[in-house]
C-alpha cells in the first residue's frame, strides 16, 4: 500500500497548562475526502490550523507527514513553501480572510507570484483563469474588484480559487459554507466536489455539520473534547454509529433521516478545556458509562471500532 | 378565531447614502403577506437572508413600525393601540431572540431578568415572586442555585433558557422565536427543541418560528411559510412541503439542504444569487433564478393560490 498523502501521528496542542487537542492520529489518502465533525470547542478548528502552521502560541507536539516531509520541524522559510504551494485553506469567514484594501486580482496574482513564479500580464489571465473555474461570471472585470464589492458566495469562490491557485495536494476546508445561505451553500459544496475530482486533490473537510459531511467527505473523523472517539467511511458511520457521543449526535440533528418523534438529546453540554473529564471524557454525559470509563481512556483501535469501552454493536 | 392574523403587511426601510445621507430609495423588505397561527401551534416563516422573515416577526410585535397591513392577536388590532394600551398587551405576546447573550443584560442576574416582566405586569411580588421564578426555572430546567448568576456564567443553551423563561413569565399565548436556537450546537440544540415542544403541550401557546434550517422547522413546525424577498412564494403543512415542494424556490432550497436533498434532479439545482432588494427582478422575483421561467414570469408577478389542500403557491407553472 501506499504512503497516505498526509498522515498526522499522536498529535497533541497545549495553550499554556490546557491541552486542547490530546493525540489525534489522522490519514488522509490521495484524492480522499475526510470529514473532521464535533461540536465547538472540540477541537477541530486548532487541529486544522495546526497542519498549515498556522496556530501561534501553542505547543505542538507529535507528527505531521504531509507527502513524506515532516511538517513540525520547519522553518518559517519552510513553512512559506509548503503553505499554499502543497496544503492550502479556506476559512470560514471569506470577508476577514480577505484584505479590504486590495483587489480580488491583487489576491490572486500574489499567490501566483510566490507558487508558480507568475508575473504581470502571465498572472492576470491566470488570475482570470482561475476565477473563471470557481464560476464568478465576467471575470476580467472581477479581478478589479474589491471583496466589499462581492457577495458572500462570491468572496468564498475568490478565496477557493486564491487556495488553489498554487495547486496544492492538499486543501483544509474550514466550515467553509457556514457563513453562507443554504442554496449558496450547495453550490460551493458542488464546486469544491468537482474542483477536488478535476484537479485530484485530497480535502480535510472540517464542519459541525453532519449533513454537509454526509454530502462531501469519503471518510469521517469524530472528534469530542479534543480526542478522535470515531473514524470510518461516512456511509457506515452515519448510518451505524458505534461510539455513543457519535449516535447521540445523530439522533440531535431534527429533521435528519425523516420527521421523528422526541428528539433524542444528550445530557449536558459539551466541557471546556480547564475541566475535561478523567477517563473518557463523554462519560457524564453517556448513559452507557461504567466504572472503568470514569477511570481509563479508551483508545481507538485501527480496526474501525470506537474509542468506547463499550461501544453500540456493529449492525445495532 | 386565530390566535394570529396578519393582512397584507407592509414594511419598507429607507435607503440612504452620499455624503449628505439623503434617502435614496426605499427597499420593500415585507411586500404584502398574510398569515394566520392557532392557539397550540407553530407556525414556522423560513427562507434565507434578506428574505424579511426576521423583519415580519418584529413588525408582528410592532418593535418595527409597519407601513400599513392589519396585525391581529387574539383578535384584537395591535396596529389601533396606542403606546400604553401596547405596553399592557405585549404581556400576551412575547419574543426570543437568536443571540442570548445579546438579548440578556450582562449587569443583571438570571433572577432579575425573568422577574423583571412579572413586576412591569404587576403578576408577583414578594416571596411569591420568587416562588414564581422558581417555578419558571425549574419549567425551563434550571435550578434554584442558577438565580442569583450572571449572563457570562452560564452557557449559550442555559442562556437560550432564561431567554425563554424570561418571555414566558407573563404567561403570553403567542411567542414569536426568532431563530432561537441556530446559535446552539447541535446536542444542545435538541434539549431546546424539546423544551419548546413541552411548554407547547402544556400551556398551548402559539409560535411564530423563524428559522432557516429547514431540518429543525420539518421537526418543530406545523405550518410552513416560504419567504423570499418579501414575499410568501408557498405555505403548507410542514412535512408536505417538505417531502414535495412545489414552487420552484422551494424546490431549490429543499433540495440545497444536504441531509434532506437525497438525489437533487437537475431542475431543483441550486443556481444564481438573491438579487438586490434594492432593485427587485420585475414580475415574479425568483424569475431570473428560476428553471421554469419564461417571458411572462418577468412581466407578471404570480399570486398565492392553492395547488391542492391545504397548500398554496405563488407559481402558475407548478399548480399541479
Amino acid at each position: 500500500m501506499t504512503e497516505p498523502l498526509l498522515a498526522v501521528r499522536d498529535l497533541s496542542i497545549r495553550f499554556g497548562d490546557t491541552e486542547v487537542v490530546d493525540r489525534l492520529s489522522l490519514t488522509i489518502r490521495r484524492g480522499e475526502t475526510l470529514g473532521l465533525v464535533g461540536e465547538s470547542g472540540c477541537g477541530k478548528s486548532v487541529s486544522s490550523l495546526s497542519l498549515l502552521g498556522l496556530l501561534h502560541g501553542a505547543r505542538v507536539t507529535g507528527s505531521i507527514r504531509l507527502d513524506g516531509q515532516e511538517l513540525t520541524n520547519l522553518s518559517p522559510q519552510g513553512w512559506r513553501r509548503v503553505r499554499g504551494g502543497k496544503i492550502a485553506m479556506v476559512f470560514q469567514d471569506p470577508m476577514t480572510a480577505l484584505n479590504p484594501l486590495l483587489t480580488v486580482g491583487r489576491h490572486l496574482e500574489e499567490v501566483l507570484e510566490t507558487h508558480k513564479g507568475l508575473r504581470g500580464r502571465e498572472a492576470q489571465k491566470f488570475a482570470a483563469d482561475w476565477l473563471e473555474k470557481v464560476g464568478i461570471p465576467d471575470p476580467v472585470r472581477r479581478l478589479e474588484a474589491y471583496p466589499h464589492e462581492l457577495s458572500g458566495g462570491m468572496r468564498q469562490r475568490v478565496l477557493i480559487a486564491m487556495a488553489l491557485a498554487g495547486e496544492p495536494d492538499l486543501l483544509v476546508a474550514d466550515e467553509p459554507t457556514t457563513a453562507l445561505d443554504v442554496t449558496i451553500q450547495a453550490q460551493i459544496l458542488d464546486l469544491l466536489a468537482n474542483l477536488r475530482r478535476e484537479l485530484s486533490m485530497s480535502m480535510l473537510f472540517v464542519t459541525h455539520d453532519l449533513g454537509v459531511v454526509e454530502r462531501v467527505a469519503d471518510r469521517l473523523a469524530v472528534l469530542y473534547a479534543g480526542r478522535l472517539v470515531e473514524e470510518g467511511p461516512v456511509g457506515e458511520v452515519l448510518v451505524r454509529p458505534r461510539h455513543p457521543y457519535t449516535e447521540g449526535l445523530l439522533a440531535s440533528v431534527p429533521g435528519f433521516r425523516a420527521r421523528t418523534g422526541r428528539l433524542r438529546s444528550i445530557p449536558g453540554q459539551v466541557p471546556s478545556p480547564s475541566e475535561w473529564p478523567s477517563g473518557c471524557r463523554f462519560h457524564p454525559r453517556c448513559d452507557r458509562a461504567g466504572d472503568i470509563c470514569r477511570t481509563t481512556r479508551p483508545d481507538l483501535p485501527p480496526d474501525g471500532r470506537p474509542a468506547c469501552h463499550f461501544p453500540l454493536e456493529a449492525g445495532s | 378565531m386565530s390566535l394570529l392574523s396578519v393582512h397584507d403587511l407592509r414594511v419598507s426601510f429607507p435607503v440612504r447614502g452620499g455624503l449628505l445621507g439623503r434617502v435614496q430609495g426605499q427597499v420593500r423588505a415585507v411586500d404584502g403577506i398574510d398569515l394566520d397561527l392557532a392557539a397550540g401551534e407553530t407556525l414556522a416563516l423560513v427562507g434565507e437572508s434578506g428574505c424579511g422573515k426576521s423583519t415580519t416577526a418584529r413588525a408582528i410585535l410592532r418593535l418595527i413600525e409597519p407601513d400599513s397591513g392589519e396585525i391581529r392577536i387574539e383578535g384584537k388590532d395591535i396596529r389601533a393601540m396606542d403606546a400604553e394600551t401596547l405596553r399592557r398587551f405585549r404581556r400576551r405576546a412575547q419574543i426570543v431572540f437568536q443571540d442570548p447573550s445579546a438579548a440578556l443584560n450582562p449587569r443583571r442576574t438570571a433572577f432579575q431578568a425573568v422577574a423583571e416582566g412579572l413586576r412591569t405586569h404587576d403578576l408577583a411580588s414578594g416571596p411569591e415572586l420568587r416562588a414564581r421564578v422558581l417555578e419558571l426555572f425549574s419549567q425551563v430546567g434550571l435550578s434554584e442555585e442558577h438565580l442569583n448568576r450572571h449572563p457570562h456564567e452560564f452557557s449559550g443553551g442555559q442562556r437560550q433558557r432564561i431567554g425563554i423563561a424570561r418571555a414566558l413569565a407573563v404567561e403570553p399565548s403567542l411567542l414569536v422565536l426568532d431563530e432561537p436556537v441556530s446559535a446552539l450546537d447541535v446536542s444542545v440544540q435538541a434539549q431546546v427543541i424539546n423544551l419548546l415542544e413541552d411548554i407547547q403541550e402544556k400551556t398551548s401557546v402559539g409560535y411564530l418560528f423563524v428559522a432557516h434550517d429547514m431540518g429543525v422547522v420539518r421537526h418543530i413546525a406545523h405550518r410552513i411559510a416560504v419567504m423570499y424577498l418579501g414575499r410568501i412564494v408557498e405555505t403548507g403543512p410542514a412535512e408536505e412541503i417538505c417531502t414535495d415542494p412545489r414552487h420552484p424556490y422551494t424546490r431549490m432550497l429543499i433540495a440545497s439542504v444536504p441531509a434532506l436533498g437525497g438525489d437533487r434532479a437537475v431542475d431543483t439545482a441550486s443556481r444564481g444569487e438573491l438579487p438586490s432588494p434594492l432593485d427587485p427582478p420585475t414580475g415574479c422575483a425568483f424569475h431570473p433564478r428560476c428553471p421554469l421561467a419564461t417571458s411572462e414570469c418577468a412581466a407578471v408577478r404570480p399570486e398565492l393560490t392553492p395547488v391542492d389542500g391545504s397548500r398554496l403557491s405563488a407559481c402558475p407553472r407548478t399548480a399541479t
